[in-house]
């Protein structure tokens, strides 16, 4: 069974199409680069395997169950905007994960967080951006699930904390989960992807190894990326 | 997890609201005092003094109802319908566990509203000494009415009677949060304008909330059965069955708001 798939899965926004029958397999033990630029559908697409948004047509299923309770306790999703109380400190929010989700382990968001030298005591509201987003992150990765959403992980954010959030994603997933990056900046992702998926106009144009991929085409991601995409 | 759930609501809730219920009891101690100081004394200084801590504490009262309403609302619309949806809608919850915590939260935030509010009388009765001021005295009043209750409608049935207003004032405000709730769910579903929806919503509801209720006949229907007022024990039981009518229509109307605020959250969520 795939950990992700998604049959005929539509999305309308009004009268706007977001996703057009995406059908879609991801197996487990890779990480999965979802390309496409701005308003292409990776958010759509992220937030329906969430159960954010229900689709119009189709159905996504994690580990083969519709988004639910069962699929919540499994999955780590760092949206693309901050999303936490701001009143809260960094611990009040840790002890929150480790209160919902049986698989946030504290030890390693702890460790994490005394490497960056934040305060565990300070308030969010008191952070910086690019410092709120690391807590976002380091909350997301701390977890052992199945499968990790991440949108746009390294937008905004400058090259130093790039590398840094890039280390942390390949340091802290296990074997048998599913990571799915959600990006434009492919330069920067390309290095750590197994598998590749290109999404255009809400429709999937491309899904392959990343690797096939530069050996066949004799291309890197980005390239092609630039090929596929050009305005 | 709805318990961890309400943990964390009552947290949220708290930061805001108990500051609140400090200030609002440290002006009816003042006033208390200053009442106490006025009496007797025509100083023009106190009585500018009490004058002005009697606006604040109208103030203070204002500012409690406008802020727990205002909460109630904001936890529904930004805590789960706004950004921080992000977080609240993965956790591993079911959706009627997340409009549950809303609403029980809701209530028990009015009804601790309330018993601050007796609490603020009780304070200034004693500060201003207006009150009763002789333990002595106080403790032969309160022997002398549990006897008077015990003589004429006993313990249990005042016990009965006392409980039933507490959780009618605790089901009265959940079913209006869970209007609130209902209300923003169906304008939540409009692509723009969505704040201005849930007003028109709530007004709509509300207007037809009284047609329906009115076409019950609910007073009538509350306080027509043939209920006995002649001693103080038969007024108590026709209260307490009154009462239990009343809770029963209003959990039905809660019913319907639940499960309105619970589909639309379920089935249609499109967090923005």
């Amino acid at each position: 069974m795939s950990m992700i798939e998604c049959n005929g899965l539509t999305k309308y926004y009004g009268r706007v199409r977001a996703l057009n029958n995406v059908n879609l397999k991801i197996e487990k033990g890779q990480i999965v680069g979802l390309l496409g630029p701005n308003g292409s559908g990776k958010t759509t697409m992220i937030k329906l395997a969430n159960g954010l948004l229900k689709p119009n047509g189709g159905e996504i299923l994690i580990d083969g169950s519709k988004p639910g309770v069962k699929t919540k306790s499994v999955v780590a999703y760092l949206p693309d905007r901050e999303f936490l109380p701001d009143y809260m400190s960094v611990e009040a929010i840790f002890k929150m994960y480790e209160d919902f989700f049986a698989d946030f382990r504290r030890q390693k968001a702890e460790d994490m967080l005394s490497s960056l030298n934040i305060d565990p005591a300070m308030t969010l509201k008191k952070m910086s951006k690019g410092t709120k987003d690391k807590i976002q992150l380091i909350l997301t990765m701390s977890r052992e699930a199945k499968v990790y959403f991440l949108d746009e992980p390294i937008a905004g954010v400058d090259p130093a904390a790039r590398d840094y959030i890039l280390k942390t994603i390949i340091s802290n997933y296990s074997e048998d989960a599913v990571v799915i990056i959600s990006t434009h900046l492919i330069a920067d992702v390309e290095s750590i992807l197994d598998d590749v998926v290109f999404i255009k106009d809400g429709e999937i144009v491309l899904h392959e190894n990343a690797d096939q991929i530069r050996e066949e085409k004799g291309k890197s991601i980005n390239g092609l990326f630039r090929e596929v995409f050009r305005c | 997890m709805l318990g961890r759930l309400l943990k964390y609501e009552f947290k949220a809730m708290g930061r805001v609201m108990l500051p609140l219920y400090g200030a609002w009891l440290a002006i009816s101690v003042l006033l208390g005092f200053v009442i106490r100081f006025d009496s007797g004394r025509n100083s023009s200084m106190v009585g500018i003094f009490s004058a002005i801590l009697g606006i604040l504490y109208v103030v203070a009262i204002v500012a409690i109802v406008i802020v727990t309403l205002v909460m109630i609302v904001d936890r529904y619309s930004k805590n789960l319908l706004g950004r921080e949806g992000y977080l609240m809608f993965t956790l591993p919850v079911t959706t009627g566990e997340h409009i549950w915590n809303k609403t029980i939260s809701a209530a028990l935030w009015t009804l601790f509203s309330y018993v601050v509010g007796v609490l603020s009388f009780i304070l200034i009765g004693l500060c201003s000494g207006s009150g009763v001021v002789n333990m002595h005295d106080a403790y032969g009043d309160f022997l002398g009415i549990m006897n008077y209750v015990q003589d004429n409608v006993g313990f249990g049935r005042a016990a009965l009677g006392i409980l039933e207003i507490l959780l009618l004032v605790l089901l009265v405000a959940g079913v209006f949060a869970l209007k609130i709730y209902a209300s923003i769910s169906i304008g939540h579903q409009s692509n723009n304008h969505k704040g201005l929806c849930s007003v028109g919503v709530f007004i709509g509801l509300s207007i037809l909330e009284s047609i329906v209720l009115g076409f019950l006949n609910f007073a009538n229907f509350a306080y027509t059965p043939k209920l006995s007022t002649n001693t103080l024990a038969d007024a108590v039981s026709s209260a307490s069955v009154a009462m239990l009518l009343i809770g029963l229509v209003l959990a039905a109307v809660g019913a319907v708001y639940f499960i309105i605020s619970y589909l639309l959250t379920d089935r249609k969520l499109n967090l923005e």
